[in-house]
């Protein structure tokens, strides 16, 4: 017992010591410090600094130190457009509860809000990015979280503009739950490994609400990305993993939902494409399974390009879409199994629930759409519906092995 | 007759004048090798086939891998944009290219165009670029 009521008493003091050793700086109006630079130059590895409300100018704010920075009632950072408004150098840093506003705008060098620089253990919390060019810009960096920040910005689609989470040549990153808007892509990542995207909202986008290159072994997960020029580009890279992510209203010429571009061995389940131009894109894709996807009201729910294969397709729902299905070529190197199609007018005997007559999602009106666009001027005329009832009851334009032999008689319940 | 023929011949030839590249509209088109919206000018670039059509690029290195890979874009006209005066497309015969690694274009390709000698040595000196012509990037 007492050696117990010693051991209390020890932990106690170990607890007190530990903490007088970091100090914690406070910078504001009346405050022992009155600028955020003038803190860091002083305060030492473990400190925390606490900044009161109010604006600070100035300049580019360099963090070279283990500090955390809490911001009390939303004090505003402001790069007054001429130049990057903090730069982290160090390896465990938090900030959270800040404005950072107005970075500088050069097409030359890319300035962000935040530029997080060859650094380990970040943690960016809590934050408002308003009008920078780049709003977070990970460069180098790993093992950092990106949470529960708003980036917006109000760039008109001919100025050029930045991304908003932008993440280059990291590894291990989880953005969880901000909001993007107004940016070029609201999260870019480029030779990005290991990272995840959780919970987040991109929309308003210029370009796309996410956008992958070179980027292998990432998962994005129950993200929602609507009104951007396209929703996701995936684009040479492996081993993605895209569950459960909501696409909606992505319209344009060249808007998809999600553009796959030059990617293989992918997990694409449970997402939910609405009211997009086109669902999903697909040209140099390989190896993928697409399952438990709900596609409704798009243009077109799925457009494979010809350099497609081994990509399987099944238990999903096509609903309401213009064009279910569109290709370019002749060959089909994909599978189609079990997918709910409302165009589907079979029957099913022996109550199995699939269909005993095999569907061909494949109308001679989306391959000739796809050859000549123009066509689409026809769209639901007398002529292309009479075109497409005869090709369905004899085959000859249309590839023969463009079929799902097992559809689905009732929607999955998705 | 004869006359007629005169103006007809005129028409024909008319027709098969070179065309100017067309403007590229940034966060609008769309690249038409790799399909992403273009969103930077200064690394865009623009072919026109012999049958007069124009086919938008984000990235040079785009406009050379659909040029290589497609028969019939074989005598086609290729533009770039200038790094410095991005609104201009200038002919990429006669443009002077760098390749630096500190110019992240779009699709990795690193290439940029300069409409002047002077003004590619100024940018390669700074960056650590290397200088290439038009031939050399084709090989």
């Amino acid at each position: 017992m007492k050696l117990l009521y010693w051991n209390i008493v020890l932990l106690f003091w170990l607890c007190i010591g530990h903490k007088s050793k970091a100090a914690s700086l406070e910078v504001g109006y009346h405050k022992l410090f009155s600028s955020i630079t003038t803190a860091i130059q002083i305060a030492s590895d473990g400190d925390t600094i606490i900044v009161f409300s109010g604006i600070y100018k100035e300049g580019n704010i360099i963090l070279n130190k283990e500090l955390c920075l809490i911001g009390i009632d939303t004090p505003i950072i402001d790069g007054e457009l001429k130049s990057e408004v903090m730069t982290i150098k160090a390896n465990n840093v938090s900030v959270s509860g800040f404005i950072f506003k107005n970075s500088g705008y050069s097409s030359l060098n890319e300035q962000a809000g935040i530029r997080i620089l060859e650094a380990q253990h970040i943690c960016i919390d809590n934050n408002l990015f308003v009008n920078n060019y780049y709003g977070i810009y990970l460069q180098y960096a790993s093992q950092c979280i990106v949470r529960n920040n708003r980036i917006q910005a109000s760039l008109h689609s001919e100025q050029q503009s930045g991304n908003g989470i932008h993440c280059w040549k990291s590894d291990s990153l989880q953005i969880i739950h901000n909001e993007m808007s107004g940016h070029r892509d609201g999260i870019y990542f480029e030779f990005v490994t290991h990272s995840l995207i959780w919970r987040n909202i991109s929309y308003n986008n210029i370009r796309y609400g996410l956008h992958f290159m070179f980027s292998n072994e990432n998962a994005f997960i129950t993200n929602v990305f609507h009104n951007n020029g396209a929703g996701v580009a995936v684009m040479y890279s492996k081993k993605v993993s895209m569950l459960n992510n909501y696409y909606e209203n992505n319209k344009g010429d060249a808007a998809y939902g999600m553009l796959l571009k030059e990617m293989s061995d992918c997990d694409i389940i449970g997402n939910h494409f609405t009211k997009n131009t086109t669902a999903i894109f697909m040209d140099g894709v390989s190896r993928n399974i697409l399952r438990k996807n709900s596609f409704s009201n798009n243009g077109w729910g799925m457009r494979i390009q010809a350099s497609c294969m081994d990509n399987l397709v099944e238990n999903n729902n096509f609903i309401k879409n213009s064009f279910d299905v569109a290709t370019n070529g002749n060959t089909v190197l994909n599978v189609f199994s079990n997918n709910y199609w409302d165009a589907y007018s079979g029957y099913d005997i022996n109550k199995d629930q699939t269909g005993d007559v095999p569907y061909r999602p494949l109308s001679l009106f989306s391959v000739i759409a796809e050859k000549t666009p123009s066509a689409m001027l026809l769209f639901q005329s007398i002529i292309t519906s009479l075109i497409d009832q005869s090709e369905k009851i004899f085959p000859s334009l249309t590839p023969d092995t463009f079929i799902d032999n097992r559809p689905a008689m009732k929607p999955h319940n998705l | 007759m004869r006359r007629s023929l005169f103006i007809s011949f005129l028409i024909a030839f008319n027709a098969c004048a070179q065309k100017l590249p067309e403007p590229i509209k940034i966060n609008q088109d769309a690249c038409s090798h790799c399909h992403m919206t273009i969103a930077d000018k200064k690394f865009s670039a623009e072919l026109i086939t012999e049958k007069q059509r124009a086919y938008k690029f984000d990235d040079i290195v785009c406009m050379l891998r659909m040029k290589q890979s497609n028969e019939q874009m074989k005598n086609a006209i290729c533009f770039v944009s200038d790094y410095l005066q991005t609104d201009t497309l200038i002919p990429a015969d006669k443009a002077i290219f760098v390749k630096s690694a500190s110019e992240r274009t779009p699709m990795n390709g690193n290439i940029i165009a300069f409409s002047s000698m002077s003004s590619a040595k100024e940018f390669s000196n700074n960056n650590s670029g290397t200088i290439l012509t038009w031939i050399e990037i084709n090989e």
